[in-house]
């Protein structure tokens, strides 16, 4: 048994340390922010990351791609995340849509879609969820009617993160009979600038950019935006949401701030309530589980498939995690909490308070807690 | 990256399996409880047959887990005998068991058979001797009142830790058997006409101990695959991460294996309720799962606990 990355995945972390110090603000604490700043430094650096053959690292190389491996993709992930995923909303392109088209596009679509993925020159977003299809994502009702050679789609997407940064959105629309459920989505490549596409943020306490409602009226779709095979788009889904379930690693970001506060607190780190403090132990064991959870269903993934039910208790031990170290960190830094990032002075420069407010969507996003444990319970009752 | 057990290990762990199932598994617990001298005219020829008194665990990576994949074995078992403490102290002192003993009235599990060494969780170290009969009570059926006697210098922290880890990991083959059994369970008994896995309730609680069984092994593998290699001080502190997880695991599974199996699983003739009552001197001795937490903060308290960002926050 070993656990060690390698000296070449060592290396790999260094140099993307060394690139963000480079390239971004001290203490930068990514793009979704009111501030434009923060976008532009995420469009910056993808292309400096792009630039060094590092966006696209784990790609296959026919595709402008590294040929990376799955550990050093995770490395990747880490460092990104831990350090408030400076790509922006590029992760999404370069994670699922783009290894998606990979697998699921035509010849045309690839040679369009995925030079600009490679290049962190295009942000993509996800139409999946609807105000009555969330965790049923399979009841989705937006619907796609045949027009000529196209389609025309009509309905509502809501929950849909970065739709104002992004240039494309990938919806996933009914095109089998209102029952058809799972048997009868399709999904379809559409530019965000499409007449009838309209975006709309919803403020909330995650911050700009996360939360957005999509109305599509009468949106039309042209020949070649389509994934096929029509009514194939499940499987599709299903793989992006395996995906989610391992692609951020929530808990390289738990690792960091566990750390940094303990060295920010200075001498009040041992001063705090013992209560507290055991609690902060306790965070740090969980991060630690979670990584190796994580490690496991990547494991899997570098054999074969991931396997659901893997990918599942991943999750459910990483959200949990996120939530704890949140709790944990916020009760550590007493009446500072508050303080976000644009207070002078705040912990972490507002790292914490950042931290806890995201990670309260964690147990959310990407299929719920709730969804995670019924794949885990499925999996440890029907092996039985 | 490698997360896989090595062959000869999982072999040798099916080898350990086979010959206590054998021996009646569980049941060699209840003979144990009702005539204390069939762990050594019983259990321990096992022990020997199984050639696991030739196991130097501190001899490579790959043979501390071997050594800890036994005691996860006999976990599962609910083996009654001190298998971990007897991989922990051979290869210390011929024939000598490393016991570990908390603050206040040293005692010692199965601490009337053979040769005791007995370290406390500073490291230092004793020679221990039984001054009474086994309890013979419910949650100590074999814990034994010892004496001890100050042993010059300390153990060597790699020694602790991994005494500690083979305690770990014999936490986790009760924990395995005890979520097993819960899903047993759940998947047979009927209620208002549907099995009890029926009931999202239920469903859950057997994914919430899914989840920490799971996370358990592997931290634990973790833990083991580098306890002889890495710096003492981490160490002992991924020892006492891996001490706290198992024990966390090891309350909640238990409490809610009891709690989905009802009132059946608090009589002794099932095996849920030997299981829950033998784990009990494994998770409180040396110490339980406060002082245990505790101890990790006093490491963390001193440097960093180790992570993807510990060596950056100490440059």
């Amino acid at each position: 048994m070993d656990y060690d990355l390698g000296a070449e995945a060592g290396a790999l972390r260094n140099r993307l340390r060394d690139l963000m110090r480079d390239n971004l603000p001290e203490r930068y604490l990514g793009a979704f922010s009111d501030n434009p700043d923060d976008l532009e430094v995420a469009q910056r650096f993808c292309k400096v990351l792009a630039a060094e053959h590092l966006l696209t690292l784990a790609w296959p190389e026919e595709y402008g791609g590294a040929g990376g491996s799955v550990w050093d993709q995770t490395v990747v992930r880490e460092e990104m995340w831990a350090h408030y995923e400076p790509r922006g909303a590029q992760y999404m392109g370069l994670n699922w849509v783009g290894p998606a088209i990979m697998r699921h596009g035509t010849a045309e679509q690839k040679a369009k879609y995925l030079p600009p993925i490679a290049a962190g020159e295009t942000i993509w977003c996800q139409g999946f969820s609807e105000p009555d299809a969330g965790s049923d994502l399979a009841s989705l009702r937006t619907a796609a009617v045949a027009d000529g050679d196209g389609w025309r789609l009509n309905g509502q997407k809501v929950w849909t993160s970065y739709a104002l940064m992004a240039d494309h959105c990938v919806v996933a629309a009914r095109t089998g009979t209102p029952e058809s459920r799972h048997a009868g989505i399709t999904l379809f490549l559409v530019p965000m600038d499409r007449p009838g596409l309209t975006a709309v943020p919803i403020p909330s306490q995650l911050g700009p950019h996360h939360l957005n409602e999509l109305f599509l009226d009468d949106v039309r779709v042209e020949p070649g935006e389509t994934i096929l095979p029509v009514d194939g788009g499940w499987k599709v889904m299903r793989d992006a949401l395996a995906y989610e379930r391992v692609g951020i690693a929530r808990y390289a970001r738990c690792d960091r701030l566990l750390t940094e506060t303990r060295s920010e607190l200075g001498a009040d780190f041992a001063a705090a309530p013992p209560a507290l403090l055991a609690r902060y132990a306790r965070a740090a064991v969980h991060a630690r589980t979670a990584r190796l959870l994580s490690y496991r269903t990547i494991a899997a993934q570098a054999t074969g498939e991931i396997v659901d039910s893997d990918a599942a208790a991943a999750r459910v031990a990483v959200t949990r995690c996120d939530q704890e170290v949140g709790g944990v960190l916020m009760e550590m830094i007493g009446s500072d909490a508050f303080d976000g990032r644009t207070q002078p002075d705040a912990p972490l420069h507002g790292g914490i308070e950042d931290h806890y407010r995201y990670s309260q969507a964690a147990t959310v996003a990407a299929g719920t807690l709730e969804m995670q444990l019924t794949l885990v319970a499925r999996d440890a009752l029907e092996r039985a | 990256m490698n997360l896989d057990l090595p062959d000869e290990v999982l072999e040798l762990a099916r080898s350990v399996d086979r010959a206590v199932a054998d021996a009646g598994s569980v049941d060699l617990t209840r003979a144990a409880e009702l005539d204390p001298s069939v762990r050594t005219s019983v259990a321990a020829p096992i022990v020997a047959a199984l050639g696991l008194a030739d196991l130097d665990v501190t001899a490579d990576a790959d043979a501390a887990v071997a050594g800890a994949e036994v005691c996860r074995v006999a976990g599962n078992h609910a083996f009654p005998f001190p298998l971990a403490a007897m991989l922990a102290g051979q290869h210390l002192e011929s024939g000598h068991q490393l016991g570990l003993v908390g603050p206040g009235h040293p005692r010692v599990d199965h601490g009337d058979l053979g040769h005791w060494l007995v370290a406390d969780t500073s490291g230092s170290r004793f020679r221990a001797t039984p001054v009474a009969e086994p309890l013979g009570s419910k949650l100590g059926p074999f814990v034994v009142d010892v004496a001890l006697e100050p042993l010059p210098g300390p153990l060597a922290p790699a020694e602790l830790a991994l005494a500690l880890d083979l305690v770990s990991f014999t936490i986790l083959g009760y924990v395995e058997r005890a979520r097993a059994l819960a899903v047993e369970h759940v998947t047979t008994r009927v209620q208002f006409g549907q099995t009890l896995s029926k009931f999202q309730g239920v469903r859950f609680q057997i994914a919430d101990v899914s989840v920490l069984e799971r996370g358990l092994r592997e931290l634990a593998r973790f833990t083991i695959s580098r306890v002889l290699s890495v710096a003492p001080d981490d160490a002992m502190a991924d020892s006492l991460a891996l001490r706290v997880a198992a024990l966390e695991a090891a309350t909640e599974v238990f409490r809610v294996a009891h709690q989905l199996h009802g009132a059946v699983g608090f009589c002794d003739e099932h095996d849920l309720s030997i299981l829950s009552r033998h784990v009990q001197p494994l998770v409180r001795l040396p110490v339980a799962l406060e002082a245990t937490t505790q101890l990790l903060v006093d490491s963390i308290t001193r440097s960093p606990f180790d992570s993807l960002f510990s060596a950056a926050a100490g440059a």
